[in-house]
Order: C-alpha cells, then sequence, then structure tokens
C-alpha cells in the first residue's frame, strides 16, 4: 500500500482495531477499508480546495500528480494560506472516524436484533 | 471457534458507501474545477494510492522508497491489537517515540543507564536482543552520524550492474576492510548477496585496542551482526559489519550501504543521520538481515 502525503495525520488504526473485533471476512475486510480510504481522500481534499486560494489549485494538482507521497505538499498548502490545514484535517477525520466507528457498532447491534 | 462479535457486513458496507457517494457528490458540487483538473491530469480520487503505487514503481521519485508501510492493509488478527499486531508504521512510531525520551544529549555520549534502557525497549518491542557491549567488545559509540557508502564489491570482477538495487550509489573502486566476501562469483550465495546489501562501516581502526590486538579484534567485527536505528522514524535495520571507516575527519561514526540508508529513510537529502547501532546478541543466527519488523 503506497503512502499518501496526508497519512500521518489520520489516526486509521483505531478503525483496523475496532473492526478486528468482528467476525469479518478478509474479502469484507478490505473492500470495507477500501471505502473508508477513498472517502477520507474526499475530505481531505475538500478541505484542501476549500481553504488553499483558487490560484494555487493546479499547481497543488501538479504536485499531487507528480509525488503523491510527498511531504512537501502538506508545506505548500500551509505557506499559502493562514488557515491551519494540518489541523483542521486532524479534527475533521477525526470526527469522521469517530462516526464510523459508532456505524460499525450499530452495525452489530443490527445483526443482533 | 471464532469469539469475535457478529455483525451485519451487509448493512455496514451500505452505512460506508452512502458516506462515500455524500462525500463524493459534495465534493464534486464544492469543486467542480478541481474534478475536471484532476480528470485532466489522469487522477481519480478513488484510486489515489494506485496512482502514488504507479508513480514509485515509474521511478519518477528519486530512489526514495516510500511503500513499506501499509496503512490499512495490515490489520491485527484479534481485538486485543498488542504491539507486534499494529501495523508497521505504527509500530514505529511508537518505538521512535520511546527512544526519544532516553535520547536526551548533547553530543553523542550515552550514560550506561540510557544504553540499557534503549536495549530493553528493542528487547520488548522487536524481541531482537542488541546490546552496546558485547562479549567485552564495544565500539566508541552506540550513538552516531552515519553517512551514506557505496556498494561493495562481492568477488574480483564483480560488477555495480551485478547489484540488484540502487546502482546509482556505485561502487567502492577497492574491497571492503575484509577483503572479498567470496573469492568468485561462482560461491556467490543468497547469505553473502544480503551481507553486502545489509553491511555498515564501523571505526575499528580508533579503538583503544586495535594496534594492539587488531588479530583478534579483526575476526570478531568481521561481519559481526549489528542493529541500526533511526531513532527520528523509529526504522531499523539488522546489518552486518561489513568495512571499516568513516574517517574521524569526515564527523562521521558509522557508514551504511546503500540499502541500509534506504531502508532507515536516510538515503535521499543529506544521505546522513544520527542512528543508534548495538550489536545484535544472536549466537543462533537467527535474526535475518534486513529492515526490521517485515518478517
Amino acid at each position: 500500500m503506497s503512502k499518501l502525503f496526508y497519512d500521518h495525520l489520520v489516526n486509521i488504526e483505531e478503525i483496523i482495531i475496532v473492526l478486528s473485533e468482528y467476525d469479518i471476512s478478509e474479502d469484507d475486510r478490505q473492500q470495507i477499508l477500501s471505502t473508508i480510504d477513498e472517502t477520507i481522500h474526499h475530505h481531505v481534499l475538500d478541505i484542501i480546495f476549500t481553504h488553499l486560494p483558487r490560484e494555487h489549485h493546479e499547481e497543488f494538482l501538479e504536485k499531487l500528480a507528480a509525488q503523491p507521497h510527498h511531504p512537501s505538499l502538506m508545506e505548500f498548502i500551509q505557506q499559502r494560506t493562514d488557515w491551519n490545514i494540518a489541523q483542521e484535517i486532524r479534527n475533521s477525520l477525526q470526527q469522521f472516524l469517530k462516526e464510523l466507528i459508532q456505524d460499525i457498532h450499530q452495525s452489530h447491534h443490527d445483526e443482533n436484533q | 471457534m471464532s469469539k469475535r462479535k457478529h455483525i451485519n457486513t451487509n448493512r455496514l458496507r451500505v452505512r460506508l458507501v452512502r458516506n462515500l457517494q455524500r462525500a463524493r457528490k459534495s465534493f464534486a458540487q464544492k469543486h467542480p474545477h478541481a474534478v475536471e483538473l484532476l480528470k485532466n491530469k489522469g487522477i481519480e480520487i478513488g484510486n489515489l494510492r494506485e496512482h502514488a503505487k504507479k508513480v514509485l514503481a515509474s521511478g519518477l521519485v528519486a530512489g526514495s522508497i516510500l511503500l513499506a508501510t501499509p496503512t490499512i492493509n495490515e490489520l491485527p488478527k484479534d481485538n486485543l491489537a498488542r504491539f507486534s499486531e499494529l501495523p508497521l508504521r505504527e509500530r514505529e512510531k511508537m518505538f521512535s517515540q520511546s527512544l526519544k525520551i532516553h535520547l536526551v544529549t548533547d553530543g553523542y555520549s550515552l550514560a550506561p543507564s540510557q544504553e540499557k534502557e534503549i536495549s530493553d525497549i528493542i528487547q520488548d518491542q522487536w524481541g531482537i536482543t542488541a546490546v552496546p557491549i558485547l562479549e567485552g567488545k564495544r565500539l566508541n559509540h552506540s550513538y552516531g552520524m552515519i553517512g551514506a557508502e557505496q556498494h561493495l564489491p562481492r568477488y574480483p570482477g564483480d560488477a555495480i550492474y551485478q547489484h540488484a538495487e540502487l546502482q546509482q550509489a556505485g561502487m567502492t573502486p577497492g574491497r571492503g576492510a575484509w577483503g572479498y566476501f567470496v573469492s568468485s562469483k561462482n560461491e556467490l550465495t543468497d547469505e553473502v548477496i544480503q551481507k553486502e546489501k545489509y553491511y555498515v562501516a564501523v571505526q575499528t581502526l580508533y579503538l583503544p585496542d586495535w594496534n594492539t590486538n587488531w588479530v583478534a579484534l579483526k575476526e570478531w567485527y568481521k561481519f559481526r551482526k549489528v542493529l541500526v536505528i533511526n531513532p527520528e522514524n523509529g526504522k531499523s535495520v539488522v546489518a552486518v559489519i561489513g568495512d571499516a571507516g568513516p574517517a574521524k575527519w569526515t564527523g562521521k561514526h558509522f557508514g551504511g550501504s546503500p540499502e541500509v540508508m534506504e531502508r532507515l529513510d536516510l538515503y535521499d537529502g543529506m544521505r546522513k543521520g544520527k542512528v543508534l547501532l548495538y550489536f545484535v546478541n544472536d549466537p543462533d543466527d537467527s535474526v535475518p538481515l534486513g529492515p526490521v519488523g517485515y518478517n
């Protein structure tokens, strides 16, 4: 699995640990994690495009296309906005993951009803 | 019988897909120009990791290997989620944090108590017995600056194109401190290949008793197994002592093969960094060479 520039801001392990409590086949687990991963990409890029001034969007995307893993992408964004993007991503994803965990537990309750 | 709890996977999947669809829709509505730009660059948000993988595979990123740590692929098998079951990246992060607590020093000197605490952390977290003093032998530094070395010739006539990885690092014109690894290409084994891939150079020449006892010391240090740790990121490599150096004037204390430096994430940029270097106490030769945590 390749690394992306914002991976250090996402505590995906929380989900991994919660999922490991449940009896889920390997295929299902991969599919679930893949869906979560894609949702996270959207959340992160949404935050970036919301706060990064429009004139830098194309340059950012060029950098993203060239080196999607590179930590300098966060620096590039941070230097062009007054907003604390890293913190915003952390907060947003923390909330997202919290809701996900509730969804997972809810699916357990559904099974038992 | 499984002790894991049951879950309605279909319902969970439906919830997750609904979340994803909402995120996709919201993104497309808020940032239509970004969708267009992404499309022009041939990137789909859903395939971002796949794209990253392709970029790395295509070699556009000079030498920097960032594959390694699976973020969601490597999952704990039960709900205890012990350290050994966490994703490698997380384990390395925790390891690095633990080490930094004990690495408070003005220079490169560590007190025996610090060295011992670090040994204990290594043992606890990786199950490797790594010590600064083994059989009464110790290097002048257990913590120091490592710099990038070239490949070593493994046998007479060895050429850089015969090394599998990181050929751009080049090969030293002369042999390593212990001579060739084997006397001909026919004798090349996987073990020898691994030794050259994961070698370090240490300053045996500056050991206080080197000049008076070098015959015995040489035998002891030759291909001695060591653990090299980058405390900044927790990445660690088991290597052998394959060469002598670097010279004092360089300001460095150790040298690392291209593969060692790459696995420690020190291959790019300054090509040097502070590392811990401990002997591995491995009388049964059971600790494999290479990056720690992959086996």
